[in-house]
């Protein structure tokens, strides 16, 4: 294999692949922020009847058994190619998570804190908001960080559906096994989706540190 | 009210020795087979029928009948289903002790740094994995190693957490009995980790049924390939057939693992 | 119902009237509160006492609505509750239970402000409401305003109960086994606070407990309830003591009664019989000590008699047959407060 070493092909390519590596990054934070509104709003409506909850996650679970590969498939023999097959995949993903642990944290407020602050005069919208929602977000929080995990990874399955993003390199590399630059675009591959995982998650580090409320994080 | 002459009565007595006085829950855990184990298989049935008929309808161009004919979509099926019990198989091989060995007292530093590097290890692309080892090796055994080391890092993690998660009043107890580390281990950590590595299990059994189609280029067999062929010289019809059987293929796997799950629980548990 | 101005106290509380009060669950063949009856005056404690189940706190739930009631009527100050917005009820009323309830990311501060800015008070009025109401309980403001709930200790966190219940000052409280989850020790002083609070504060409050101890000891009236929330016995601690009503009360009362009237008299109304002779002993009571108190130190000392002192100065002597003599003519007369 005479292929460029992989030092001299990123600082060749690395316009490119610093533009696929946004691409990457920006496809996965679209999703990852559609799906958390998304997914809190249904966590929201269903937490408190246990029928509309167990549904929730029930059926969320079974969305997310269904390999990317098998909906990505689906949706491009039904739809054709392009974004349209791409987000509610990625999307249906990244909710998951974060219905699950929306429900999850919404329920499991301390019942004695919810019935002395009921017993003061609390209502209902104020309950949710001021009350559970505060008490439930490092919950929610860690249920959109592993929801960005998934993303990152999913984005880069879907690039044989549109040509997007760094998966892109390793579709091209797998499509051109004995070629020259084959070692260079997986490494790409690898490497780059790490990275940008990587920043997420930190930026979730970042993001929980200052959004606890400090009496829960005492 | 009170005379001089009041007694104080004695405490009622707690034992009887009447037997009909006495009451056991009457327990055996749950049956591993209930009645809404047949849903899954069910509905995949159906679906696959379904398929069948729609793929039957239509009038089929070579390369469409190529793929779509009982024989290579069986043998593309098996393949899948081996490559995956193969991988899940390893996973749990490999996982569940490296979780123990992990979460032992005199190592228990060391898990959070193993969790870690297992975060890293999951953002990797199970894609670009494959594409690189593929540059060397192929075959089922090159997509069955790879897929494993990427799922081993998902069930290490169940595993860790579910073994850290063992009540430590239970384990004080057993420990306070004169239990050896050993038997505590077999007799009370893993029975009661065995749920979360079930789920692992489980979740291992999806995954690869989902990594396995991106190795269609290193020909290791299974659905990928048919997939991607279809993908690559556009054929709807056949994109759609095998893309839900790989859907429906990771439907019963799931559905299986759970049972196995629901065997390998102990009673008491369940 | 009055309204919760912060210039304002009410040093009354306002009466309650519970009239065919009744919960009846759809599921259930009994009714949890069959049709209570009940007047409360203002200013009193009345102490909710029975076993579990009895619908003791169900009874006191549905006073702030927590529980809606199946049928009958709330009246607070002479104003019909059953049928007003709830939340803006509860708002006017004071709520203590025992698992407290904190809310664990606010602080301390936040937490008692909960009501007064529920009821929109003006920033500067809530702070020193907030500060008053802590130090009240007897926790110092500067050191506890900025703490956040976790890091204080079962009896700490239980004052910040009673001081939020308190912030808006609020006519009536209800408290559920409020000072239940803590230590024997805590809990004593929690309650002998609470009695001297009350006496300035003179609130009407319904106050639940399975304790019978801390009935007597709390209670201005003590309700022994049954089944269903039925009044087996609605009167002082002493009557139910002296007069209990049957037998059900009398295994509500438990042991040593005759022992535990002697706590609701004291050694002033008794005949001391003038100044001590020479042979006046050393070990004395005071003379507002209950009888309980003199009986306890004559028997530890092994005494018949010993010496009662007002301000220090010998004023006569109180005997074990004198106390005996007193238990056995209240039997005679009703026993009033």
């Amino acid at each position: 294999m005479n292929g460029l070493p992989f030092g001299e092909y990123l600082s060749t390519y690395s316009g490119e692949i610093i533009f696929k590596t946004q691409q990457h990054a920006l496809l996965s934070l679209y999703c990852i922020a559609a799906a958390a509104v998304l997914g809190l709003l249904i966590a929201i409506a269903a937490y408190r009847s246990p029928l509309a909850a167990n549904f929730s996650i029930a059926t969320a679970a079974v969305f997310f058994t269904l390999p990317s590969v098998a909906l990505f498939g689906f949706l491009v023999s039904v739809v054709g190619y392009g974004l349209v097959s791409v987000f509610p995949v990625v999307v249906g993903y990244a909710m998951l998570p974060i219905i699950r642990n929306g429900i999850v944290g919404l329920q499991s407020t301390d019942p004695a804190v919810l019935d002395a602050a009921r017993g003061m005069g609390v209502g209902s919208f104020r309950m949710l908001w001021q009350v559970r929602l505060p008490i439930a977000w490092p919950v929610i929080l860690a249920g959109i960080r592993v929801s960005a995990q998934l993303t990152v990874g999913v984005v880069a399955i879907a690039a044989f559906v549109v040509k997007i993003g760094l998966g892109d390199y390793g579709y091209s590399a797998l499509d051109n096994l004995g070629s020259v630059n084959t070692k260079n675009e997986a490494l790409v591959c690898v490497i780059f989706v790490i990275l940008v995982a990587l920043v997420f998650d930190a930026v979730f580090v970042v993001l929980r540190r200052f959004t606890t409320p400090r009496g829960s994080r005492a | 009210m009170s005379e001089a002459t009041t007694t104080v009565d004695p405490a009622p007595q707690v034992d009887t020795t009447d037997p009909a006085a006495v009451e056991f829950r009457i327990t055996h855990g749950k049956p591993v087979f209930s009645r809404r184990d047949v849903v899954v298989p069910l509905m995949c049935l159906v679906i696959g029928v379904l398929l069948y008929l729609n793929v039957h309808r239509q009038s089929l161009d070579s390369i469409e009948a190529n793929v779509l004919n009982f024989d290579s979509l069986w043998r593309a099926t098996t393949e899948h289903i081996r490559l995956s019990f193969t991988i899940a198989f390893l996973v749990v091989l490999i996982a569940v002790p490296l979780g123990v060995l992990v979460t032992r007292p005199r190592t228990r530093r060391l898990a959070p740094g193993v969790l870690a590097l297992g975060n890293i290890g999951q953002a990797a692309p199970s894609l670009g994995l494959l594409a690189l080892f593929g540059l060397f090796f192929v075959g089922f055994w090159a997509v069955t190693l790879i897929l494993t080391a990427y799922a081993v890092l998902s069930v290490l993690r169940n595993t860790i957490v579910g073994l850290q998660g063992v009540d430590a009043g239970m384990l004080d107890a057993a420990r306070g009995m004169g239990m050896s580390p050993r038997a505590i281990l077999f007799r009370v950590e893993l029975p009661t980790a065995v749920p979360v590595i079930g789920a692992g299990v489980r979740t291992a059994l999806v995954l690869a049924v989902g990594t396995v189609p991106l190795g269609y280029a290193l020909d290791a067999g299974g659905l990928g390939l048919p997939l991607f062929s279809a993908i690559k010289t556009n054929r709807p019809l056949v994109t759609l057939t095998v893309a839900v059987m790989i859907a429906l293929l990771a439907l019963l796997l799931d559905w299986f693992g759970g049972i196995l799950q629901r065997v390998a629980t102990p009673r008491g548990i369940r | 119902m009055p309204e919760n101005t912060p210039t304002e106290s009410n040093h009354r509380g306002v009466p309650i009237v519970l009239k065919d009060l009744t919960k009846k669950y759809p599921n259930q063949a009994k009714a949890a509160v069959d049709s209570v009856n009940m007047e409360i005056s203002a200013g009193e404690i009345v102490v909710f006492v029975g076993p579990s189940g009895c619908g003791k706190t169900t009874t006191m739930r549905m006073i702030n609505r927590l529980i809606e009631p199946t049928s009958g009527t709330i009246t607070i100050g002479g104003e019909d509750v059953t049928g007003l917005d709830d939340v803006q009820l509860r708002r006017k009323i004071g709520y203590v239970i025992q698992q407290i309830g904190l809310i664990p990311h606010l602080s301390i501060a936040q937490n008692v402000a909960l009501v007064p800015k529920l009821l929109k008070w003006d920033k500067k009025r809530v702070t020193e409401r907030v500060d008053e109401m802590l130090t009240v309980v007897g926790l110092d403001p500067k050191q506890y305003r900025s703490r956040y709930p976790r890091q204080l200790s079962g009896g700490q966190q239980q004052r910040v109960g009673v001081a939020r219940a308190l912030a808006a000052d609020p006519p009536i409280m209800l408290m559920d086994e409020p000072f239940g989850a803590v230590d024997p020790i805590t809990r004593s002083r929690l309650q002998d606070e609470f009695l001297s609070l009350q006496q300035t504060l003179r609130k009407t409050i319904v106050f639940v407990t399975h304790d019978f101890d801390e009935a007597l000891k709390i209670g201005d009236r003590i309700a022994v309830l049954r089944e269903g929330s039925q009044i087996a016995q609605y009167d002082t601690p002493e009557a139910i003591l002296a007069h209990p009503a049957d037998e059900f009360v009398e295994g509500f009362i438990g042991e040593g009664a005759s022992l535990k009237r002697l706590h609701f008299e004291r050694v002033d109304s008794l005949d001391l019989g003038g100044e001590p002779d020479a042979s006046s002993t050393r070990d004395s009571v005071d003379v507002s000590s209950t009888l309980h108190a003199a009986l306890d130190l004559m028997v530890g000392k092994g005494l018949s008699a010993v010496t009662v002192h007002r301000d220090g100065r010998p004023v006569g002597t109180v005997s074990v047959q004198a106390i005996l003599d007193r238990a056995h003519s209240g039997d005679a007369d009703a026993v009033g407060a």
